[in-house]
């Protein structure tokens, strides 16, 4: 099935069958976002269910040319927006870093890097595991283990400083790898 | 990698990167809850199930509504229909109205005319009284024999009454004032005009008495035209419409009536003469109820007609 024409063609039978394939094929992709952006998976999870019924309700308005996953990235961060919002949480709003997040994430929705968002967070992976011992360490306490540098810097007798450096480096290496333009 | 040495929007960008990679790691490399999108499904069949009902109640609505619009349609035309029923049928009896109108007019138009013609008869009676009333009274002051013949038989008198009174003049006094009283007041009141000579009428809807000269009573019906074109003693009229119903005391003097198709002379009788339509011709028709009449056609023809005759001129 031609992908890209699988949300023009739900938009026009509003098809429930066709949306769930497109929610499986973007679901992660749009729950990472939401977890760069809200940095709580239960409410990744949350916003990436309203962001699919509002995309749903909405389908008839996306344009036949334009891209599904930027699409529903967008309305998942304006949802995202309003959450935070109603929870009284500290709100990104800065254009720039969505720029900077769009350019990570756009990079995978063109279907010639990879055949699947699985293939591409392969990527990431590969390119984490890649690390360097020293930032590898601090870098699965700090994601895997999800310590906050103050306890990484506690565990490792480090100083606070020391630690958001490194996880810092760890993250423009992986930058790196991925080949992402730091410009 | 190295730092990000450029402006604020640059490191404001790759901030955004970072939280990007950030997202991805985080979430376990892209692991995802499988359940969100049953869950997802779920709110979504929720969703669908809720506008389809709405759809369905909105085209029930609508069917509901076409058959009210149908129903008012339908309805609209039956009553259109039954409209037009009562119309025709107002129609019909607005018809029937004026049939009965135009009869009744006509019947109404012959009970004017039959009492019309009594009321004369009755005045012609009237006038005949009173010339023998000043004959008598004539006799009486002249102290001449008073002709018991004459009056033998007239108000129920008879020969014994009439000489065992001796005075036959007061008796005949009072029953002609017992006559006169009889006379309807309404008749005494409407009591006809004269037409005098030179002058003419013309009735409308009713009828009319008129008065010719001193021995001569009319009785123009509705729609009619009279001209008196006669002198004293010689009462001529001219009927140009209509007819005219006619009572002239005997031996008075000469009375006749002209139409366009012959002249009716009397000395005394009683008679009508009516111009009439018989498809599109005109007529006169003449009826001689007492008496006789000669009546001189256009043509020169002479017709001598006695009581109970009709006669037509065309």
């Amino acid at each position: 099935m031609d992908k890209t024409a699988l949300p023009t063609k739900m938009a026009r039978n509003n098809n429930l069958d066709s949306f769930e394939i497109l929610m499986h094929e973007h679901q992660p992709m749009l729950q990472s976002y939401l977890f760069g952006i809200v940095r709580d998976r239960h409410l990744a999870e949350e916003i990436a269910q309203i962001t699919f019924i509002k995309a749903y309700k909405n389908l008839s308005r996306l344009q036949k040319k334009s891209s599904f996953p930027a699409w529903i990235r967008k309305i998942g961060r304006n949802t995202a927006f309003d959450e935070l919002k109603k929870m009284n949480r500290e709100v990104v709003t800065d254009p720039e870093i969505f720029l900077g997040m769009e350019d990570v994430f756009s990079r995978y929705d063109d279907s010639r890097q990879a055949d699947n968002w699985r293939e591409r967070v392969n990527e990431v992976k590969s390119c984490f595991h890649k690390l360097p011992e020293r930032l590898l360490n601090i870098a699965k306490m700090h994601y895997q283990d999800r310590l906050k540098a103050k306890e990484i810097a506690s565990e490792l007798s480090l100083n606070l400083a020391t630690v958001l450096k490194r996880l810092e480096r760890a993250r423009n290496s992986i930058r790196s790898c991925l080949g992402q333009p730091t410009k | 990698m190295e730092e990000p040495e450029n402006s604020a929007m640059e490191s404001k960008r790759i901030e955004g990167q970072n939280m990007a990679i950030d997202g991805i790691i985080m979430s376990n490399f892209g692991d995802v809850n499988s359940d969100l999108i049953e869950a997802t499904l779920q709110e979504l069949s929720i969703e669908e199930t809720k506008n389809r009902i709405i759809r369905l109640r909105q085209r029930k609505f609508f069917l509901l509504a076409g058959a009210a619009a149908a129903a008012i349609a339908l309805l609209f035309l039956s009553l259109n229909t039954t409209i037009g029923q009562y119309k025709s049928e107002i129609a019909r009896l607005e018809s029937e109205k004026t049939s009965l109108a135009k009869a009744h007019q006509t019947e109404l138009s012959g009970i004017l005319l039959s009492n019309s013609q009594e009321r004369a008869e009755l005045q012609g009676e009237i006038n005949t009284l009173k010339s023998r009333f000043e004959y008598l009274a004539y006799l009486n002051s002249e102290q001449k024999e008073i002709p018991i013949d004459l009056f033998k038989g007239i108000y129920d008198l008879n020969e014994e009454q009439l000489s065992s009174s001796g005075n036959p003049a007061s008796i005949l006094s009072n029953k002609l004032f017992d006559q006169i009283r009889t006379i309807d007041p309404v008749d005494l009141i409407s009591r006809p005009q004269s037409l005098a000579y030179g002058e003419s009428v013309e009735t409308d809807q009713s009828a009319k008495i008129l008065n010719i000269g001193s021995f001569a009573t009319i009785q123009a019906a509705p729609n009619s035209k009279i001209e008196n074109v006669g002198s004293s003693e010689q009462e001529h009229l001219l009927l140009t419409k209509g007819s005219v119903f006619c009572n002239v005391t005997s031996g008075a003097g000469e009375f006749s009536i002209e139409t366009s198709l012959g002249t009716v002379r009397v000395t005394g009788t009683k008679f009508e003469v009516a111009l009439e339509l018989k498809g599109d011709q005109k007529v006169m028709r003449i009826h001689v109820k007492e008496g006789s009449v000669i009546c001189t056609e256009k043509s020169g023809a002479v017709v001598k007609l006695d009581a109970g005759m009709t006669h037509v001129v065309s």
